[in-house]
């Protein structure tokens, strides 16, 4: 049931890797600047951007792969750092979980479908019966219940694995998915029929998602919200509906530009583009000084200007 | 499993190579049956040279060589399979442990590890041996087995290591899966290629330096295998004297159940390595390719 | 107007323990000079492999079996090595889907093209070094940047570097192999555009392989669907974008994801 307090809250998050060769000076990487962002039960929000832009940290750090440097991950309004005993951990693994890009590395080559998913059974479903489970969660991501259990990872597509790798959500029960660009290794025809497939995991079991992608045309398949990520920082978010159909900052509007569109024709001539996006890179470089809400719901990033500019 | 086998034994190499461990294994089992007599009994004249009686002559003491080199197989092929196994056990429990757990821990057993690797290990053997005084051959296969695994150790941490970078080992720490089923049931069956890899590489190893170890005299005299025909041999100067069969038969054994273990070696290799499986279609379509190139080119001068 | 490439009933086998599987089966399609040809299907109908067979750079255990690849007229499937190698590179060249597979990572950008250059004729390393920061330049990278490794340069200037490489013997055609799929849509978009630029003014052609027809339709003059071996359907883009005749490229259609401000599929002006 929709309410209104988020199940998942990224309050002012900031991350920094640094690395420190053994010779030579450390160097410092800013993953993350002050990211806030919230997911509502029940819904999608896409997290867009190209790579280098945060999101897959953004990632990580929800699944505790990675620890925040400053602010705070709140998962139904408990901060996840603060979940120390191992029954916790526990609840929040189970709670939460990652779908993987890359299906096939997602599942052990070893093992057959039935074994992934029997585990995943076990352990968090003892009491029900493994084999009406196996069927019912292979029914709900539309693989065959008969032929699928018994093949192993290299047998099936990659769309057939990346069910697999959902299903294997669905049988921990988690509540929150995070999605970490799951179509891009699949092919452009059949990432349709996967997006299909979160949105009806989403409407029938509530289930909350976090999209991870670099695709902004996907984002409408799926979410209800969309922010846009930029060298570590939010430059636009809001409902998808605006943040898509009307972007206000400059990359957004440069990425919703570039999506490809069969009824555009390129041509060599339009240096246009290039200039374009080179100047939003430029700009939207710059440390967010405040997000401005344009519009109810809506955000969009404003950037410290340098003084010598 | 038996899918695996059926790969295996296409490779023409790997069927050769377990055709002959087979055979060794069969002589070891029913060597009683098969040896016409009594190993350590003086059975005929010595330095007898083969004959149809002694296929193989017989020793200084009159000992039949054949039936001695068939119940020595059976000494030597327990030793070496026995301390092979020790071998592989321990350094596959410390290379997945090391690669694993990393942090300290991997530290930790990265530093024993390379400890036991630069141990000089015959010098070794020989010092622990002299000090033991003569040991039968399954203490033998004790001391090589505790300081033999350092090197598959360092391959099967490296194997475990890429393993773990795969997604599937963190989507099974997410459901919850307990540290002794991620190493025992999820990254252990990924590693039976190079775990079998060193198996019989260890066995190859063992077999050799367990007859080395008896010809220089530490093993017991009471004890038959190829390693102690080969000492009273070099103590009998068979060599001077002409008696080629005595050091010629055992040589023999230890080399070609070394072939044999390497072809099969091969075979792992193939399982393991699924890119390897296409080597002869590989082969097939080159020279098929070669033909028909040719083929055009005639075509398109005339 | 003769076609600068042209592909007879070709035939590639892939040799298995069990029977050969026929990957690419009979097909046939012309490029004219200065025509870019889009080539898409899903992955594994054979796209890829067609791409590799007509640079005769196709690994065993693929086999091409039967067929002709005239390029200007000569059959490339008859040269000798020494005419393939001449051939290679300077008539035609290739663009791979990561730039990673076409640039050594040991060596320096220069180095690269330095190879190259050698390779097919004589050259000082001063003249190298000129044709070199032309060539970069023309990609739009700075010339002191040929002495950087690849990995010291971002995803989408690798990929303008596997252009530049592409381009330096001035071949007529060039074969990408899903040359933006590992980029963001940006850099992608910037990348394509250059091609374009390039392709006005030096004047080649482009075999585009790629599994997003809708990236395809932005850029190619004519588009042949591939599925299973074969080309279903071949027709100038605008005809494939909005009045498609096989029911393989309907569905093709159908599947993709576009942006909800357009009806979905087909019906688009171009």
């Amino acid at each position: 049931m929709p309410s209104d307090t988020p199940i998942l809250s990224l309050d002012n998050l900031s991350k920094t890797f640094t690395v420190r060769p053994i010779f030579g000076c450390a160097s410092v990487v800013d993953a993350l600047r002050n990211v806030s962002l919230d997911l509502l039960p029940g819904r999608a929000l896409a997290l867009v951007g190209e790579s280098g832009s945060g999101k897959s940290t953004v990632g990580k750090m929800i699944v505790g792969v990675h620890s925040p440097t400053s602010g705070r991950i709140l998962f139904e309004g408990q901060d996840i750092t603060a979940m120390t005993s191992k029954a916790d951990q526990m609840r929040y693994r189970q709670a939460v979980q990652m779908v993987f890009q890359d299906p096939f590395s997602a599942l052990n080559p070893a093992h057959t479908i039935r074994h992934h998913l029997l585990r995943a059974l076990a352990l968090h479903q003892p009491e029900t019966d493994p084999d009406a489970a196996l069927r019912s969660i292979l029914e709900d991501v539309e693989l065959d219940p008969v032929s699928t259990p018994d093949k192993f990872p290299h047998e099936l597509s990659g769309g057939q694995r990346q069910r697999v790798n959902f299903a294997r959500a669905l049988a921990v029960k988690a509540r929150l998915i995070v999605a970490d660009e799951p179509t891009s290794m699949l092919d452009v025809s059949i990432r349709k029929s996967v997006l299909g497939l979160m949105q009806r995991l989403k409407s029938e079991y509530g289930l909350s998602i976090l999209y991870i992608t670099h695709d902004i045309a996907t984002a409408e398949y799926l979410a209800e919200d969309t922010a846009v990520m930029f060298r570590g920082q939010v430059v636009e978010k809001g409902p998808t509906s605006e943040v898509v159909g009307n972007p206000q900052h400059g990359y957004t509007k440069l990425l919703r530009a570039a999506v490809p569109d069969p009824a555009l024709r390129l041509t060599g001539g339009d240096a246009g583009f290039a200039a374009q996006a080179k100047a939003v890179r430029e700009t939207s470089a710059h440390p967010v000084s405040a997000l401005r809400e344009i519009r109810p719901g809506h955000f969009i990033a404003e950037h410290v200007v340098p003084a010598h500019a | 499993m038996s899918d695996l086998l059926r790969t295996f034994l296409r490779n023409r190499k790997a069927a050769i190579g377990l055709t002959i461990v087979l055979i060794y294994v069969a002589i070891a089992i029913f060597a009683p049956l098969i040896a016409p007599f009594d190993p350590v009994a003086r059975v005929g004249r010595p330095h007898q040279a083969p004959s149809a009686e002694h296929w193989l002559g017989t020793t200084r003491m009159g000992r039949d060589v054949f039936s001695q080199l068939i119940w020595g197989t059976r000494t030597s092929l327990m030793v070496g399979i026995g301390a092979g196994l020790i071998v592989t056990a321990i350094g596959t429990a410390i290379g997945i442990t090391a690669a694993y757990f990393g942090g300290w821990i991997d530290d930790a057993l990265n530093f024993l590890t390379n400890v036991v690797l630069v141990l000089p290990q015959l010098p070794l053997l020989l010092v622990l041996a002299a000090f033991l005084g003569q040991v039968g051959p399954w203490a033998i296969a004790l001391i090589i087995g505790l300081t033999s695994w350092a090197w598959g150790a360092r391959v099967t941490r490296a194997q475990a290591m890429s393993l773990k970078t795969r997604d599937f080992i963190q989507a099974s720490a997410m459901i919850g899966e307990p540290t002794w089923r991620m190493i025992l049931v999820e990254m252990l069956p990924n590693l039976l290629s190079i775990i079998g890899f060193n198996f019989i590489g260890s066995v190859i190893f063992t077999i050799i330096t367990e007859a080395t170890l008896e010809f220089l005299g530490l093993g017991s005299p009471l004890a038959t295998s190829w390693g102690t025909m080969l000492y009273n041999a070099q103590t009998a100067s068979a060599i001077m004297v002409g008696a080629w069969w005595e050091v010629l038969a055992p040589c023999a054994a230890i080399v070609l159940i070394g072939i044999g273990l390497s072809l099969m070696n091969f075979g792992v290799d193939e399982i393991a390595n699924p890119r390897m499986r296409t080597l002869g279609n590989v082969a097939k379509a080159l020279r098929i390719e070669k033909r028909l190139t040719r083929q055009r080119m005639q075509e398109a001068s005339q | 107007m003769s076609a600068l490439l042209s592909v007879k009933d070709l035939r590639i086998d892939y040799l298995t323990s069990g029977e050969p599987f026929t990957a690419v089966r009979d097909i046939s399609f012309e490029i004219q000079p200065n025509e870019i040809l889009g080539l898409a299907g899903e992955s594994g109908c054979g796209k890829s492999t067609v791409a590799y067979a007509l640079m005769r750079l196709h690994k065993p255990p693929a086999l091409v079996r039967n067929g002709h690849i005239l390029f200007e007229g000569r059959d490339v499937l008859s040269f000798g090595d020494k005419e393939l190698r001449a051939w290679r590179w300077s008539e035609v060249s290739m663009m791979f889907q990561s730039a990673m597979n076409s640039l050594s990572p040991v060596m320096t950008i220069f180095r690269q093209f330095y190879d190259m250059l050698r390779a097919h004729g004589t050259v000082t390393k001063a003249q190298a070094q000129e044709r070199t920061a032309q060539l970069l330049e023309m990609v739009g990278i700075p010339a002191d940047r040929m002495h950087a490794h690849p990995h010291q340069l971002s995803g989408g200037m690798r990929q303008r570097v596997a252009l530049a490489l592409a381009l330096t013997l001035k071949p007529k055609l060039i074969i990408m192999d899903e040359p933006t799929t590992a980029l963001d849509v940006v850099v992608q978009r910037e990348i394509l555009q250059e091609v374009l630029r390039l392709k006005d003014e030096l004047g080649f052609s482009v075999l585009f392989i790629t599994h997003d027809i809708a990236l395809m339709a932005q850029i190619s003059d004519r588009i042949g669907i591939m599925r299973e071996g074969q080309i279903v359907e071949i027709g100038t883009a605008s005809q494939i974008v909005t009045a498609p005749t096989h029911d393989y490229t309907r569905s093709l259609w159908d599947a993709m994801p576009l942006l909800a401000q357009r009806p979905e599929g087909m019906a688009h002006a171009v």
